[in-house]
C-alpha cells in the first residue's frame, strides 16, 4: 500500500455507494459477480437459476431476441449487498455499447428526489422538444420561493390534515388518531418534530432537493416518537390538552411498547400523499410526463433503458413510477406510440416484499443478489480486498488513463508493495499487494462478521478502519479490533496476556492494557488460530508484521520453539551480577522501604503518605480474585472498589484507618507483602519486571510473585468476607434490604401480583419499576407510602443496583443493556428473604453511606407496612359493608354469585323496560352485563376480603391486596350508586306523572284511587276520636 | 327497601303510568270535584281530626257540645264520601268545614291561653333569676306553641316536655305567696323599697339572689 497516495485517495475509493464513485475507480475495484440468482417472472414455479453477470448481460441486454421486448427487471437484495454495484456495472456496459438506438438513463440514489427525477428525465437530450416541457419545468421550480419555515409548517400541517381525512382502520383506533392529532398540534411536540434533522426536516429536503443531496429516507423513524417522562412532565406543566398528554403517555408506556412503531408506521403510510400534495405534483403528473417522454423517443425511433439504483428511497413517487414502468409499448398500448422500455430497478428485499404482489404479473425478471455472494469464493474475496487496496494506492490520473484506454484487465495498473514480505494476490498475472492484510486476516475478519456480509459492510467495517489506522494511528494498529471477539482459545489468550504482563512499560498501565489487546487482536485475527511460533513467524504471521505494527517487543518476548511459548526474561539477559551499591534505586522506593521497615521493626505508625503501596495492594486484590466465582457479584465488588473506603489498612496506620474494611496486622507476612509491592511499584514501574534491579541478588521477581500469590490465597476468604460486610446469609444485608425494598415497591405499585409472599418468584424481581399508580382504589396510607417511595426516586436506582448485583458479567465489559442473572444466587436470596418474612436485621448498618441509605430506606418502608395493611383491611371492610347495603345484607351475610347475578338481571330489565316505555335515562345495560360476567370474581373477592386476616402478617396482607382486589368492588359500588340514582329519579318522575294522570281523571279503574289511599288513615283517626 | 325492591316498585310504576297513557277517556269534571275534596281533606280535615285526637288523648281536652256536634256531622259526611267514593256538592261542604275550623280555632285559643297563662307568667319571673335564660325562653316558647291550632304530634310532645321542665324550675326557685306577689310587682316594674319586707330579704339571702337585684331612683 502506498501510504502517501492512500491519504488522498482513501475516501474517494471507499465511497460506499458505488454510483457515486468515479467510473475509473468503479471499474478498478469491480469484482465480477460469479453467481447471481435470476427468476423469470415471479409467478412462475421455475427454480432459480444461478448465472454470472456477464451471462445476464449477454442474454437480456445484448440478445437480438430480447431487444424489442418490454422488460421490467427488479434487482433485489439486502442493504449493501451490491445491487447498486451491479446496476452501475450494467450502466457502464450499456454506455459503451454500440446500441445507439437506446437512451440509457441512470437515476442515482442520492439524486432520486421527486423533482430531481423529473428534472433528469427532462434533461435527456433526445426529448428537448417534448410537448408541455415548459409546464413540466414550472412544476419542478414550484415551491422554490416559499421560505423554509413556511414550507416545513405546511408539510407538518399536511400530516394533520391527512390524519383527519383518511379512514384506515388497521393501524390506530379513531380515539388514538384524535389523540395523535392533538399531540401533533401541541407546540412542544411540534418543535420536536420540526427540529433540525427531525422527520419534517428530512421530508422537506426530499421535496425541495432537485440537486441530489437528500441522502436520508424521507420517513419517520421509531425514535422520533421515543418520548421520556420529562417530556410528558413538560407537557403537563405547559397545560397541554389531555388528549395530547394521553398520547404521549401511551408512547412512553412500557405496556404499550409497540406504540411508537405503530404510530411511526401509520405516519409513514401518509408520507407519499403528503409529499405529493406539498410538492404540488400528483401521481398522474408523473405518469403523464413519462408517457410523453416515451412518445417523443418513439417518434425519433429510439428506445429507453432506465436504470434506477434504489426505488426504496423514491418516497413520494414510488407507486407512480412503478405504474409507469409496467406499461408496455405493444398490445393494449400499441396505439399510444410509446418507445420500448427496459427498466432495471434496484430495491431492498424488505421494500420489494411490500410491492411485489401488486406487480406480480408485470415483473419480467427478478434478480437476487444475496448476502455473502462475494464470500462464496475466497478468491473473489481476496481480489475484492486487493483491488480496493491497489486502487487507493494509485493516483487517480493513472486509473483515469487506464479507463480512457478501454479499461482492459490486461492493462490493469498495479502499485508496487512497500514490503517484500507482505502477501499479495495475483490478478491477470500481476501481483496486487494485500498489505496490511494477509489472506488469513481477510478470511478471519470476513467470517467474523456476524451479519451483513455485503461489499458495503466489508468496506465500512473492515477495510476502512484498518487502512485508517495504518494511515493515521499506526502506533496503535488494531486498536479498532480491541473489543472484538476473536477465535483465540482462552489458554492461548492467557499466554499472550501473561507475556505482555511481564513486559515493562515506560508509561502508565493504560498503554499496557491497550498493548495487550492489540497483541491479542493481532494473533486472534491475523493469526492461524494457533499460538505456535518459530524464528520466522508467530501464529503463522511473519515476524516482520509485528515489527511493522509496533508489536516488536511482544514478538521478541515470544520464543522460537515450535509448539510452546517461552518467557524471555529480558531483564536477565545479562547474567553478570552487579553489586547492589552500584545500582541507583529510586528515591521513592528507598523512602517507602524505610517507612515499612520502621513500621514493622520499630513499631512506628504506618504513614498514610505511603498510600500508593496500600493502593497497589488493594488494586492487586481486587484484580486478582475471581469474585464471581467466589459468589460476589461484580456490581457489588465495583461498588465497594469505587467507594471512599479502602479494602485494607495497616495496623497503626496514622490516618483513615476507620475507613478500611480489613486491617492487616503487623506481621512478618504483611511486611514481606508490603516490600513486594514496593518493588512492584517503584522498581518494576507497576510490573513484575524489575529490569536491571534484578541484578541485585536480594531481589527476585519469582520470589515476589510467589510471596504475594501465596499471601492472597491464604487471605482470600477474609477479603471476600470484608466485601460482604454485614452479611448474615448469602449476601450483605443492604442487598437483602434493597431486594425487599424493591419487592415492597412492586407490590404496592401493583406491578406484581401474588396472593401470598410464598408465591413470589425470581421473575417478579426482574420487572423494571414502572410509573407509580396512585388513586386506583387503595387506601390513603397505601398511596402515601407508595408516594414516599417513588418521590424519593431511589427505588429505580435500587432496582438497577440489585439486578446489577446478580448480573453475570461476561468478558471484560460491563456495559450492555442485557443482563444474565445468576439465578441460583437470586433464588437463594429470595428464599431467605421470604423465609424471614422480609424481616432483616439492620441494627448493624453498612459502613458505606450509599448502602446504609438502602438499609434505612427499607427500615422506613417496613415500619409503615403495618399501618398500610391495617388501613387497607379497614377500607375493604367498609367497601364490603357499603356493597352489602344494596341487598340489605348485614356484614355476616355471605353475598353469593347468584345474588349478584339476580340484582344485575333486575337492573338490566329495569333499563330494558325504561327504554321500552321511552323514559329518558342513560342506559347502563352494557355495564350491568360486564359486571354480571364478573359476578363469580366479585363474589370470590368479597369472600377473600372477608376472610379473617388476624393470623396473617403485614406482608401477607400487602400481598393479598397487591392485585388491588377492592378495585372491582369500587367499580361495582360506583355502578350501583348510579343505578340507584337512576331508579329513584325514574320513580320520582313516574310518581309525579301518575299523580298528574290521577288529577286528570286517568285512573287504572273506574274509581278515583285517591279514595282508597285515604280511607284507612281516616278510619283510624275517626275511631280514636 | 333494598335496590331490587326499589327497582321492582319502579318497574310497576312505569308499567302503570304507561298503561294509563293508553286510556282513551277521562272524567275531568268528576276528577276536579274529587281534587277539591282531597285538597280540603289534606289541608284541613285530616289535620283538624289529627289535632283533636291528640289533644283529647293527651290533654284531655274536649270540644264544646255545639262544636262537637257539628264536627261529628262533618266527619260523618267525610265517611259517607269515602264510602260512596262520590263527592257531591263540594262547595257547601267546603264552607261547612271552614266555618267549623274557625270556631274550633277560636275555642282552642281561648282554652289554651288560660291553660298556659300561669306557666308563662311564672316562667317570666323565674327568668329574672335564672342564669340560663335561653333555656327558660325555649321552654316558654314550647308552651306558647300549643296555642296555635291545628296542632301536630311534635308540638304536643314538646309542650308536655316543656311543662315538665317548667315545674322543675319552679321547684328550684322556692317562693311562697308573698314572694310571688313581690316578684310579680318586679315583673310588672311596680315594686318599691317598701315591698322589701324581712321575709322577702331573707328569701333573697337564702337563694343568694343579692347580686341579681339592684336599686334605682325613679324621678
Amino acid at each position: 500500500m502506498n501510504v502517501s497516495i492512500a491519504h488522498k485517495r482513501l475516501n474517494e475509493v471507499l465511497m460506499v455507494d458505488s454510483v457515486n464513485s468515479t467510473q475509473f475507480d468503479f471499474l478498478a475495484t469491480h469484482v465480477p459477480f460469479r453467481t447471481i440468482k435470476i427468476k423469470h417472472g415471479i409467478t412462475t414455479d421455475r427454480d432459480n437459476e444461478s448465472i454470472s453477470e456477464e451471462e445476464i448481460y449477454s442474454r437480456y441486454f445484448e440478445s437480438d431476441d430480447m431487444y424489442n421486448k418490454h422488460q421490467f427487471i427488479v434487482v433485489e437484495g439486502s442493504s449493501g449487498s451490491g445491487k447498486s454495484h451491479f446496476i452501475r456495472w450494467l450502466y457502464a456496459k450499456l454506455s459503451t455499447s454500440e446500441l445507439n438506438k437506446d437512451v440509457v438513463l441512470l437515476i442515482k440514489r442520492n439524486d432520486n428526489t421527486l423533482k430531481s427525477t423529473i428534472k433528469q428525465l427532462l434533461d435527456i437530450p433526445e426529448i428537448k422538444n417534448i410537448k408541455n416541457r415548459e409546464a413540466y419545468e414550472r412544476l419542478v421550480r414550484a415551491n422554490q420561493t416559499i421560505s423554509e419555515k413556511k414550507f416545513k409548517d405546511s408539510i407538518y400541517q399536511s400530516f394533520i390534515v391527512e390524519i383527519k381525512n383518511e379512514d384506515k382502520k388497521d393501524c390506530l383506533t379513531s380515539v388514538q388518531k384524535k389523540n395523535l392529532t392533538t399531540l401533533l398540534t401541541n407546540v412542544l411536540f411540534e418543535a420536536r418534530m420540526l427540529s433540525a434533522g427531525g422527520p419534517i426536516d428530512r421530508i422537506f429536503h426530499k421535496i425541495i432537493s432537485s440537486s441530489g443531496v437528500a441522502t436520508e429516507d424521507a420517513l419517520f423513524h421509531d425514535e422520533d416518537f421515543r418520548l421520556d417522562i420529562d417530556f410528558c412532565e413538560d407537557l403537563r406543566n405547559s397545560g397541554a390538552d389531555k388528549k395530547a398528554i394521553k398520547m404521549a403517555e401511551t408512547l412512553i408506556s412500557e405496556e404499550d411498547s409497540e406504540m411508537e412503531k405503530i404510530v411511526c408506521s401509520y405516519l409513514n403510510s401518509l408520507v407519499e400523499n403528503v409529499i405529493q400534495s406539498c410538492a404540488g405534483i400528483e401521481s398522474g403528473d408523473f405518469q403523464q410526463i413519462f408517457k410523453e417522454i416515451r412518445q417523443e423517443l418513439y417518434s425519433q425511433g429510439k428506445n429507453l433503458i432506465l436504470l434506477i439504483e434504489d426505488i426504496t428511497a423514491f418516497t413520494g413517487i414510488n407507486q407512480a413510477l412503478l405504474s409507469s414502468l409496467e406499461i408496455e409499448h405493444t398490445g393494449l398500448y400499441e396505439d399510444e406510440h410509446l418507445c420500448r422500455l427496459l427498466s432495471v430497478v434496484g430495491t431492498t428485499s424488505e421494500y420489494y416484499r411490500q410491492f411485489r404482489d401488486n406487480y406480480r404479473d408485470r415483473i419480467t425478471m427478478q434478480i437476487t443478489i444475496e448476502d455473502g455472494a462475494i464470500g462464496n469464493y475466497l478468491d473473489d474475496l481476496y481480489q475484492f480486498f486487493a483491488k480496493y487496496l491497489n486502487a487507493m494506492s494509485l493516483e487517480s490520473s493513472t486509473l483515469n488513463e487506464w479507463y480512457k484506454a478501454g479499461a482492459m484487465n490486461s492493462d490493469y495498473p498495479v502499485h508496487r508493495g512497500e514490503f517484500s514480505w507482505s502477501e499479495s494476490y495475483t490478478f491477470e498475472g500481476k501481483k496486487l499487494d494485500l498489505f496490511p492484510f494477509t489472506r488469513q486476516a481477510i478470511k478471519n475478519l470476513y467470517f467474523g462478521m456476524k451479519e451483513h456480509k455485503t461489499p458495503r459492510y466489508i468496506l465500512r467495517h473492515i477495510i476502512e478502519p484498518t487502512v485508517t489506522e495504518i494511515l493515521y494511528d499506526k502506533k496503535h494498529f488494531l486498536r479498532f479490533l480491541c473489543n472484538k471477539q476473536s477465535n483465540l482459545n482462552s489458554m492461548d489468550a492467557g499466554k499472550i496476556m501473561s507475556i505482555v504482563n511481564n513486559m515493562s512499560f515506560a508509561d502508565n498501565s493504560e498503554d499496557k492494557e491497550l498493548y495487550k489487546s492489540r497483541a491479542l487482536a493481532m494473533i486472534g485475527f491475523w493469526g492461524n488460530g494457533t499460538f505456535n511460533s518459530d524464528d520466522k513467524s508467530i501464529a503463522g504471521i511473519p515476524r516482520e508484521y509485528f515489527k511493522e505494527f509496533n508489536l516488536a517487543e511482544f514478538a521478541n518476548s515470544v520464543g522460537a520453539s515450535n509448539s510452546s511459548v517461552s518467557f524471555v526474561d529480558t531483564s536477565s539477559s545479562d547474567n553478570s551480577v552487579v553489586k547492589p551499591d552500584k545500582l541507583q534505586f529510586p528515591q521513592k522506593y528507598i523512602d517507602t522501604e524505610k517507612t515499612i521497615s520502621d513500621w514493622h521493626y520499630n513499631n512506628k505508625p504506618f504513614f498514610s503518605s505511603r498510600g500508593e503501596v496500600r493502593d497497589a495492594v488493594c488494586a492487586f486484590v481486587f484484580a486478582s480474585i475471581n469474585w464471581q466465582q467466589a459468589g460476589i457479584p461484580l456490581k457489588l465488588k465495583e461498588s465497594v472498589e469505587s467507594s471512599n473506603y479502602k479494602l485494607v489498612a495497616f495496623e497503626r496506620q496514622d490516618r483513615a484507618i476507620e475507613r478500611a474494611l480489613l486491617i492487616l496486622k503487623d506481621t512478618d507476612e504483611t511486611y514481606n507483602v508490603l516490600c513486594c509491592f514496593n518493588r512492584w511499584l517503584y522498581l518494576g514501574n507497576k510490573s513484575w519486571n524489575y529490569g536491571e534491579y534484578c541484578k541485585d541478588p536480594t531481589i527476585s521477581v519469582g520470589n515476589d510473585i510467589y510471596t504475594v500469590t501465596v499471601w492472597l490465597e491464604k487471605h482470600k476468604r477474609e477479603f471476600i468476607d470484608a466485601i460482604l460486610g454485614n452479611a448474615y446469609g448469602v449476601l450483605p444485608n443492604y442487598i437483602k434490604c434493597g431486594m425487599a425494598m424493591d419487592i415492597c415497591a412492586k407490590l404496592l405499585n401493583n406491578d406484581i401480583e401474588c396472593h401470598r409472599l410464598s408465591d413470589l418468584s425470581v421473575n417478579n424481581l426482574t420487572i423494571s419499576n414502572k410509573t407509580k399508580k396512585i388513586g386506583i382504589g387503595h387506601s390513603g396510607a397505601w398511596d402515601d407510602l407508595l408516594n414516599s417511595i417513588y418521590d424519593a426516586k431511589e427505588i429505580f436506582s435500587v432496582h438497577d443496583f440489585i439486578i446489577g448485583c446478580f448480573n453475570i458479567i461476561q468478558g471484560v465489559g460491563a456495559g450492555g443493556s442485557k443482563c444474565i442473572l445468576k439465578y441460583s444466587l437470586v433464588d437463594e436470596l429470595l428464599r431467605e428473604i421470604k423465609k424471614n418474612r422480609l424481616v432483616i436485621d439492620v441494627s448493624e448498618k453498612s459502613k458505606f453511606p450509599a448502602f446504609a441509605t438502602i438499609e434505612k430506606g427499607y427500615e422506613d418502608i417496613k415500619g409503615k407496612l403495618g399501618i398500610v395493611a391495617k388501613s387497607e383491611l379497614e377500607l375493604a371492610k367498609n367497601k364490603i359493608r357499603e356493597l352489602l347495603a344494596y341487598w340489605e345484607f348485614d356484614e355476616n351475610c355471605e353475598l353469593e354469585e347468584s345474588d349478584i347475578r339476580d340484582l344485575l338481571n333486575d337492573i338490566k330489565n329495569f333499563y330494558n323496560e325504561a327504554e321500552q316505555y321511552g323514559i329518558t335515562v342513560q342506559s347502563r345495560k352494557n355495564e350491568a352485563e360486564q359486571f354480571r360476567l364478573k359476578a363469580g370474581e366479585i363474589a370470590r373477592t368479597i369472600k377473600n376480603l372477608s376472610e379473617d386476616y388476624t393470623s396473617c402478617d403485614d406482608i401477607d396482607i400487602i400481598c393479598a391486596f397487591s392485585s388491588n382486589p377492592t378495585k372491582i368492588l369500587n367499580d361495582l359500588i360506583a355502578f350501583l350508586i348510579n343505578v340507584n340514582n337512576d331508579v329513584e329519579n325514574v320513580s320520582s318522575r313516574m310518581q309525579e306523572e301518575k299523580n298528574a294522570q290521577i288529577r286528570k281523571g286517568v285512573w287504572s279503574s273506574d274509581v278515583d284511587p285517591r279514595f282508597a289511599s285515604v280511607v284507612d288513615s281516616f278510619n283510624v283517626l275517626k275511631g280514636e276520636m | 327497601m333494598n335496590l331490587a325492591q326499589k327497582i321492582e316498585s319502579c318497574r310497576i310504576l312505569m308499567s302503570e303510568v304507561d298503561s294509563n297513557k293508553s286510556k282513551a277517556t277521562a272524567d275531568l269534571k268528576k276528577s276536579a270535584e274529587n281534587t277539591k275534596f282531597f285538597n280540603l281533606y289534606d289541608e284541613t280535615i285530616s289535620v283538624t281530626l289529627f289535632s283533636y285526637v291528640f289533644v283529647k288523648k293527651i290533654l284531655n281536652y274536649n270540644f264544646s257540645p255545639e262544636i262537637q256536634k257539628e264536627f261529628n256531622s262533618c266527619v260523618d259526611e267525610v265517611s259517607r264520601i269515602l264510602d260512596s267514593k262520590q263527592v257531591l256538592n263540594i262547595g257547601a261542604f267546603n264552607k261547612r268545614i271552614h266555618d267549623i275550623g274557625s270556631r274550633i280555632t277560636s275555642e282552642w285559643t281561648s282554652y289554651s291561653d288560660n291553660a298556659t297563662k300561669d306557666y308563662i307568667e311564672r316562667l317570666g319571673m323565674c327568668r329574672m333569676f335564672f342564669s340560663n335564660k335561653m333555656e327558660v325562653d325555649r321552654i316558654s316558647n314550647a308552651i306558647k306553641a300549643i296555642r296555635k291550632w291545628p296542632l301536630n304530634k311534635k308540638t304536643i310532645e314538646e309542650y308536655i316536655e316543656a311543662k315538665g321542665k317548667a315545674e322543675e324550675i319552679f321547684s328550684k326557685i322556692n317562693f311562697d305567696k308573698e314572694v310571688e306577689a313581690f316578684l310579680k310587682k318586679i315583673y310588672e316594674k311596680s315594686a318599691t323599697m317598701l315591698d322589701l319586707s324581712d321575709h322577702i330579704i331573707n328569701w333573697i339571702k337564702e337563694n343568694k339572689f343579692e347580686g341579681n337585684l339592684m336599686l334605682s331612683i325613679k324621678t
